[in-house]
């Protein structure tokens, strides 16, 4: 959830609301999702009002550059792009590369990869297909290498 | 009938193309796809040195962002 907010100092308030809305609606859970999704998505309708540029973002077209694209930018045909992960083990590093994404591919990443959700959780927490969250979350990998690649300086060229 | 030089080009490792491969790295990594695709994209990645290094930088990556959901916990 601090990855989702664009401000990340309101994450205290969008938790403990999340909590307390899920307590006062725990009769209207029906077991469609499991309890994880379920929590995630009340954050999500919760941080929406804290944070109106992720609604806006959530609606902005992804689908303009092909992976073929994507991957360039993340290094794909360089001489060893493991190196700048290897550079990037430094949190900050990270954090500010997930910082220049956009909310929608913040919250794609921190669901799957940080919060540990499974594919269908995440998809029931977005409101997405199974294969659209795939699609959206490989995408948003892509993009934060390269953002990595930002961060980081890595030589294209290197020698 | 001559031959183009798109004809002469060898056909690409594993019979796919470096998109076909990254649209599938994801469920290769995560062990989702049928033994006939993970035979299709091992053969590439052993002919195709740029995708068998951006696969690791790739897994590496997701590792990262795991390695570190995993220390906050």
């Amino acid at each position: 959830m601090r990855t989702r907010l664009a401000d990340p100092s309101a994450v205290d308030d969008v938790v403990q609301d999340a909590f307390l809305a899920a307590w006062r609606d725990s009769a209207g859970y029906r077991g469609e999702a499991s309890p994880r999704a379920w929590l995630f998505t009340i954050a999500r309708r919760i941080a929406d009002r804290h944070d109106q540029r992720g609604r806006r973002a959530r609606s902005a077209p992804t689908e303009d550059v092909t992976l073929a694209q994507l991957a360039e930018a993340a290094g794909h045909g360089t001489p060893d792009p493991e190196r700048l992960v290897q550079r990037a083990e430094a949190q900050a590093a990270l954090t500010r590369a997930l910082g220049t994404l956009s909310a929608i591919d913040r919250e794609i990443i921190a669901l799957r990869d940080r919060a540990g959700l499974t594919g269908p959780e995440a998809a029931a927490a977005l409101g997405l297909s199974l294969a659209n969250t795939k699609i959206r979350l490989h995408r948003a990998r892509l993009r934060l290498m390269a953002a990595l690649r930002e961060e980081v300086g890595d030589d294209v060229h290197p020698g | 009938m001559t031959s183009t030089p798109a004809d002469a080009r060898p056909p690409p490792p594993g019979g796919l193309t470096c998109e076909q491969v990254l649209a599938e790295l994801p469920d290769y990594l995560e062990g989702e796809l049928g033994a006939p695709t993970v035979a299709a994209v091992e053969a590439h990645l052993s002919g195709c040195p740029h995708c068998a290094t951006f696969g690791g930088a790739y897994r590496a990556m997701v590792d990262l962002l795991r390695r570190h959901r995993d220390a906050a916990r």
